[in-house]
Parts: structure tokens; C-alpha cells; sequence
């Protein structure tokens, strides 16, 4: 085959798939712009008891924040064990796998071992606490990894340069190594909230309650959800789908905007970072 | 000022020899070159002299090392205070992400050796040390990322400078730059080796022989030769130097 | 392998080999036509301008090769003495020059006694065997060879005094033939030293050694 033709033909190849992921997009912006009629400013800030979604938000807000607040400097502590570290050995080979095989576990594992473990075991009930260990779980593999890759792209020649000055390793790897890669590590933690904000089966069982009595004051109190609310309308109380796109979209925004802020901040961020171009 | 005095050093990365029983004094306040083919240790040598050959796994490293009739692999050494006084500057210029200034005030910060206004002044008084405060003193707070190559490495010699070292080590300095900042690194180190103890690796002969008072030639992890610079370039005593210097191999 | 440099070292060296043979003649044909009384003036004088014009090409060929090929230790010996030894065959011209103009201008050796022709012969020959000497031994940078003409040095110079005494001695009035053999063997010592100098010239290039054969 002359291979004008020929990569005409990967031209084509590789285009199809792309608009048709494009094309799903768009498919799915418009079903949910169909419950942009359900939305109305009042209903974002009414409290549940009055018909809006107010304790929903903010409980969802809550659960992600606490989580990517236990989730971010554990993981990012993590990630630089392993890379600065840990030896190389069979034992840190085993830690590796352990986090690829905590990333596949099923969300509804998860959610399963967060109530046994968190809820009965420790005692925490169905909260907020809970929730939030449970979807770090969820969120760990993520930072880790993407904190990882950062670290990996610094330059050595930084932190090399550091100890020739007489820093300890540790000196040399946080001023940096850590912050050089800060921008990755950021950008890491909001995908992985990212992915965790629309989570349900992690949050069914471990801290969420259909209604609550206003915001809950402490960790150790359950919290309402956007995706938990949203399963149990349908699933449980048999509501039309149409009433409810309501909340799909305000979740789907959430996490839309997520994954935004990471990518923006990752673009922003390249600039002040030459030696990766 | 210091004279340095290798004795008996013995390099191992995981199972291979690299240096072989190297016995060699440095002599203090001159400008010392180590010269050789790829591969016969020079660059090894001097990362002993600031222990950082340790920072790479696997490597091991028996014999002793005197800088001013100090072991400094006694077991009771400080290594980071060993690294203040024996200051390296790296073949492509690394400097921190951060400004010229910060870039400079690092290490004395680190070292806790000033603060506030004193750090204003050993910035500066490293900056025209290294020959670069003119060209860049508008633009301290700017990205050390924003200057040259040529001034970039100026930049890490400053910092080098800043933590008041004894001896200096640097490893084909110039290699990553252009002739014309070449040039100028070179005049820099003359200068700066009448204050310090310079021990340069390169592996342009014709460096070695502009920039060096002392050569020493080092061939497969062995001392080959060594001695004053005009008498090794124009009268080697051993075969094997000779045939190095005038292109023979290497 | 060769360097980039050989290419330069050759050529240098071949104009020194010419040099050589060049001088050897202006010599040769001076004193001779000293001894037989024969004009060579003009053809000495074309032979020495051009050792003069040679040495000048010498040495901007080893300014040459020091701009562009750096050279050090045994190339750099070798290219500093080929300088030196350059010189040296243009000053051997100059005294062939010397030695013929003396018989064109005071009309030679032909007035005198049988003994002073016998000493200038004698002499001469062992200053041609001193300039073979330098020549063959810069040719093989044969350091036992270039070391034997310091014995004969020795002799020149002796020969040179005792000529000079007898001369004192036997000669009471400046005549042309007085006049003419001192200057002559004056320059003949003087070829000899120069002799001596490229001899040590070999030394140096080949060991780095600076011995004095004088």
C-alpha cells in the first residue's frame, strides 16, 4: 500500500474512535441538560426539608474534602517512600503490587470492608469519618501514582545538587523534590476527588442517610449525598428519572469542575516547570 | 585552603574496581586537573573526596582521604559539614528551581551560617566571586532558569562559593557550554584557584594544560602520572601519558 | 592511527630534509671552491637566500601547527627543535656565504704557504663530517650519533687555537693570505658550534634532555 494511502487510512483509523467519544460526550450533556429544568437557584441553597438540596451538596463537599484531606498527604508520604526510600527488594515489589491491586478493587468491596471495618470494628458508625477513610481507600492508589510519576519527572540533578551543598536527604528531597512536583502532586489529589465525588457504593453503607437533620456537627454523625440520594430516589423510592436529573447534573458539574481545576492547574503549572518541555 | 591527601583509595560499584589503590596529594591553593580516557575513574575520584559516590547504591569505598590531616572517612566525620567545606560544581548547570538570589542563599541558609541583611551580603560577595554579579544584579528575584547556560553555571559556582568551601570540585565544567562561556569559566577558575583548592576533571587536554598548575593522569582506575603541568604536557615521564596527550588513543 | 596533526609533522620534516641537503652543498661548494680557488660566489648566494627563505617557511609552518594543532610533549619538542634547527641550517648557509665571499673580495687562499692550505683542509673536512653528522642524526633522531660530534668539536676548536698560535707566530705582516685563512677558519669554528647546537637539538627532541655538547 503507497503510503500517502496509507496514512490516510490511520488518519481515519485513529479519528473514528475520537469522534465517537466526542460524540457520546455531547449525547450525555444533552440527556442531563434535560433536567436543567428541574434546577433552580433556590433549590441549590433550600435545605432537604423544605424540597431542596442544600445538606445534599454540602455533604458531598464535605466527604471529598475530608477524604483528599486524609487521602493527599498519606498518599503523597507514601509515594515518597517508595521512590526515594524504599529499597529495592521483593518487599517493596509486593507494597507495588498491593497498591495496582488496591486501585481494581470494586467500589462496592470497598464500601463493604469501610462498613466492617470502619463502621462495626472501630466503631465509627455510619459518619462522615467513615466515609472518609473509606473513599481514601478509593482515592490512595490514585495520588500515590500520580504523585509518584511527578516525583519521577523532577530532575535528579536538583536534589543531587542539594546534598553536594551538604543537606540531609531529606532536606534535599522536600525543598526539592516535593516542591518541584508539587504541581503534579495537586493536580493528582483533584483527580483522584475527582474520581471518589461521584462514588456511591463506597458511601451506601458507611456514612450516608437518606435525610438528616441539618449539617451534621461532627465527624462521627452520618451526611446525605448527592450520588447516595440519587440511587435510593430511583432505585428505592421508585421516582421518575426526570425528577431527579436534577441532582445528577449538579453531581455531574461537581465533578466536571474537578477534573477542570486539575487540568487547568496542570497547564498553569507547566510554565514554572522548563525542564519538562 | 586545604591540601587533600588520597591514600590507598579503593572504589567498588557492586562488583566493578574502579579506583585501584589510588595514593595522590592535592596540593593546596593551585588548580589540580585530573585527566584520563573514558571510563578510568576520574569522575569517581573526585565524587570520593565529597563522599557523594555514597548516594548511589551499591558502591563501596575502603582507604583514606585527609583534607587538612582530617580522615574524612573516619566514621565520626559530619558529612554534611564535609560537603560545605568541599563544595562540587556539576557538568550541565543545575541550579534550584527558584531565583538567582534564593538560588545562592540555600546552602549558607541550610547551614544556618547567617541571616537576614548577612545573607544580602554573602549572596552578593559569592555573585562577584563568580564573576557574575554585574550582568545579573538587577535581576536577582528573576528565575535562574532565565539565564544562560554560560551564566547558569557561573550561578552554581557562586553557589558553591557561597557556603565558603575549602577545596572545589568540578566535573567537566564547561562541557555542556559554548566557547565564548568556556572561555570566561576558565579565566574564573585560575581565579578563584588562587583562594581555593581546585580539583578540576575534564577531558579536554587542552583545558587541562590552559586552566591547571597540576596534572594527574589517571588510566583504567590507576595513577598513571603526575606533576607540574608544564612538565606533563611538554616532557611526560611515563610512555602511557605520552601516547594519551598526543592522541594516540583515548 | 594517524593524527590529524602527521600530515603537518611530515611536511615540516621534509622541508628539513631538504634544508639539510641544501646546506650540506653551500658548504661543501664554498670550501672547495676556497681550497681550488674556483668562483662560486653567485651560485652560494642563490644557495644561502634560499635556506634563509626555507627557515622563514619553517617557522611559519610551526606557528601553524601550534595555532591549529595544539601539539604537546614529544611533538612539541620535535616541532621547537625543527625550529631551531631550521635556523641553524640557514646560519650554515651564511657562512658558506661568508666563506666564498672572502675568496671573491680577498682572492682566496692561493697566495699561501703549503701549511695553512693543509690546515684548512683538515679542518674543513672534520667540519663537514660534524655537518654530515647533524644532518644523518636529525634524519633518524639518532641521539649516539648526534653525540659524537661533540668529540670532534673538541677538535675543531683546538685546532683553531693552535692555528691561530702558529699563525702569530709564522705570519709578521697582514697579507691578503693572513687575512683570508683567519677569517675562514673563524667561520669553520663557527659552522662547527652550530653543528654542535643542532646535535643537541636532536637530543632534546628525542628525550626531552638538554645536554650540552659544546
Amino acid at each position: 500500500m503507497a503510503s500517502v494511502t496509507k496514512e490516510r487510512v490511520l488518519f481515519v483509523i485513529f479519528g473514528v474512535p475520537m469522534v465517537t467519544c466526542l460524540l457520546v460526550f455531547f449525547w450525555i450533556v444533552f440527556v442531563l441538560s434535560t433536567g436543567i429544568g428541574t434546577l433552580r437557584w433556590d433549590l441549590l441553597t433550600t435545605s432537604v426539608l423544605q424540597g431542596g438540596i442544600f445538606e445534599m451538596i454540602i455533604g458531598t463537599v464535605y466527604l471529598l474534602l475530608g477524604a483528599a484531606g486524609i487521602a493527599g498527604p498519606v498518599g503523597v508520604l507514601a509515594a515518597v517512600y517508595l521512590v526515594e526510600y524504599a529499597p529495592r527488594g521483593k518487599f517493596t515489589r509486593i507494597i507495588d503490587q498491593a497498591i495496582n491491586n488496591l486501585a481494581g478493587v470494586p467500589s462496592i468491596v470497598i464500601g463493604l470492608f469501610g462498613y466492617t471495618f470502619f463502621c462495626r470494628q472501630l466503631g465509627l458508625g455510619i459518619s462522615l469519618a467513615a466515609g472518609w477513610l473509606t473513599l481514601t481507600l478509593m482515592m490512595l492508589p490514585i495520588v500515590i501514582r500520580g504523585t509518584e510519576e511527578a516525583i519521577k519527572l523532577v530532575p535528579a540533578s536538583f536534589k543531587e545538587a542539594a546534598l553536594a551543598l551538604g543537606t540531609t536527604k531529606w532536606k534535599a528531597t522536600s525543598s526539592m523534590t516535593i516542591s518541584s512536583a508539587a504541581p503534579g502532586i495537586i493536580t493528582s489529589i483533584m483527580l483522584g476527588v475527582a474520581r471518589v465525588a461521584g462514588e456511591t457504593a463506597a458511601i451506601l453503607f458507611t456514612s450516608c442517610v437518606l435525610v438528616t437533620r441539618g449539617l451534621p456537627k461532627s465527624p462521627f454523625e452520618p451526611v446525605m449525598a448527592l450520588a447516595y440520594n440519587l440511587f435510593v430516589k430511583i432505585v428505592a423510592l421508585g421516582e421518575s428519572p426526570d425528577e431527579v436529573f436534577g441532582i445528577a447534573l449538579v453531581l455531574f458539574f461537581i465533578v466536571a469542575f474537578f477534573a477542570t481545576a486539575a487540568i487547568s492547574l496542570r497547564i498553569h503549572y507547566r510554565r514554572r516547570q522548563p525542564w519538562l518541555r | 585552603m586545604a591540601e587533600v591527601d588520597i591514600r590507598k583509595l579503593n572504589t567498588w560499584f557492586k562488583d566493578n574496581h574502579v579506583l585501584k589503590d589510588l595514593s595522590l596529594t592535592i596540593k593546596e591553593n593551585a588548580v589540580t586537573a585530573v585527566m584520563g580516557p573514558s571510563g578510568c575513574g576520574k569522575t569517581t575520584l573526585i565524587r570520593a573526596i565529597n563522599r557523594m559516590n555514597e548516594i548511589i547504591s551499591g558502591s563501596r569505598t575502603t582507604g583514606e582521604v585527609y583534607i587538612n590531616g582530617i580522615n574524612i572517612y573516619d566514621e565520626n566525620t559530619n558529612v554534611y559539614e564535609l560537603r560545605r567545606k568541599v563544595g562540587m560544581v556539576f557538568q550541565r548547570p543545575n541550579p534550584f528551581p527558584k531565583s538567582v538570589f534564593e538560588n545562592v542563599a540555600f546552602g549558607p541558609k541550610i547551614h544556618k551560617m547567617a541571616n537576614g541583611k548577612e545573607i544580602d551580603k554573602i549572596v552578593e560577595r559569592s555573585l562577584k566571586e563568580a564573576a557574575l554579579w554585574e550582568e545579573i544584579k538587577d535581576r536577582l528575584n528573576d528565575s535562574a532558569f532565565s539565564l544562560s547556560g554560560g551564566q547558569q553555571q557561573r550561578l552554581c559556582i557562586a553557589r558553591a562559593l557561597a557556603v565558603e568551601p575549602e577545596v572545589v570540585l568540578m566535573d567537566e565544567p564547561c562541557s555542556a557550554l559554548d566557547p565564548t562561556a568556556t572561555t570566561k569559566i576558565e579565566a574564573l577558575i585560575r581565579e578563584i584557584g588562587e583562594k581555593y583548592t581546585v580539583i578540576i576533571v575534564t577531558h579536554n587536554l587542552q583545558q587541562a594544560a590552559r586552566v591547571s598548575d597540576f596534572t594527574a593522569f589517571l588510566y583504567v582506575g590507576k595513577l598513571v602520572e603526575y606533576g607540574d603541568t608544564k612538565s606533563v604536557f611538554e616532557n611526560p615521564k611515563s610512555e602511557l601519558t605520552e601516547k594519551y596527550i598526543t592522541g594516540e588513543f583515548g | 592511527m594517524s593524527r590529524i596533526i602527521d600530515v603537518g609533522l611530515e611536511e615540516l620534516t621534509a622541508m628539513l630534509h631538504r634544508m639539510g641537503e641544501l646546506t650540506y652543498d653551500a658548504i661543501s661548494v664554498s670550501i672547495n671552491g676556497c681550497l681550488h680557488n674556483t668562483n662560486v660566489y653567485t651560485r652560494v648566494h642563490e644557495m644561502s637566500d634560499m635556506l634563509v627563505s626555507m627557515a622563514d617557511d619553517v617557522e611559519d609552518k610551526v606557528f601553524e601547527l601550534i595555532a591549529r594543532f595544539q601539539p604537546v610533549a614529544s611533538d612539541l619538542r620535535t616541532i621547537k627543535s625543527y625550529m631551531k634547527i631550521a635556523y641553524d641550517f640557514a646560519r650554515y648557509g651564511r657562512y658558506a656565504l661568508d666563506i666564498s665571499y672572502i675568496n671573491e673580495r680577498l682572492g682566496g687562499l692561493k697566495e699561501c704557504e703549503e701549511w695553512i692550505l693543509k690546515y684548512i683542509d683538515e679542518m674543513s673536512e672534520k667540519v663537514l663530517s660534524m655537518v654530515r653528522t647533524s644532518i644523518y642524526s636529525l634524519r633518524s633522531h639518532n641521539t649516539e650519533l648526534a653525540k659524537t660530534v661533540s668529540k670532534t668539536e673538541q677538535e675543531v676548536d683546538e685546532m683553531y687555537f693552535e692555528f691561530l698560535d702558529r699563525l702569530i707566530e709564522k705570519a709578521h705582516i697582514a697579507s691578503k693570505c693572513t687575512i683570508s685563512s683567519v677569517l675562514i677558519i673563524r667561520y669553520l669554528e663557527r659552522i662547527a658550534d652550530h653543528a654542535a647546537y643542532i646535535c643537541e637539538s636532536v637530543i632534546y627532541l628525542a628525550t626531552g634532555q638538554k645536554i650540552i655538547l659544546r
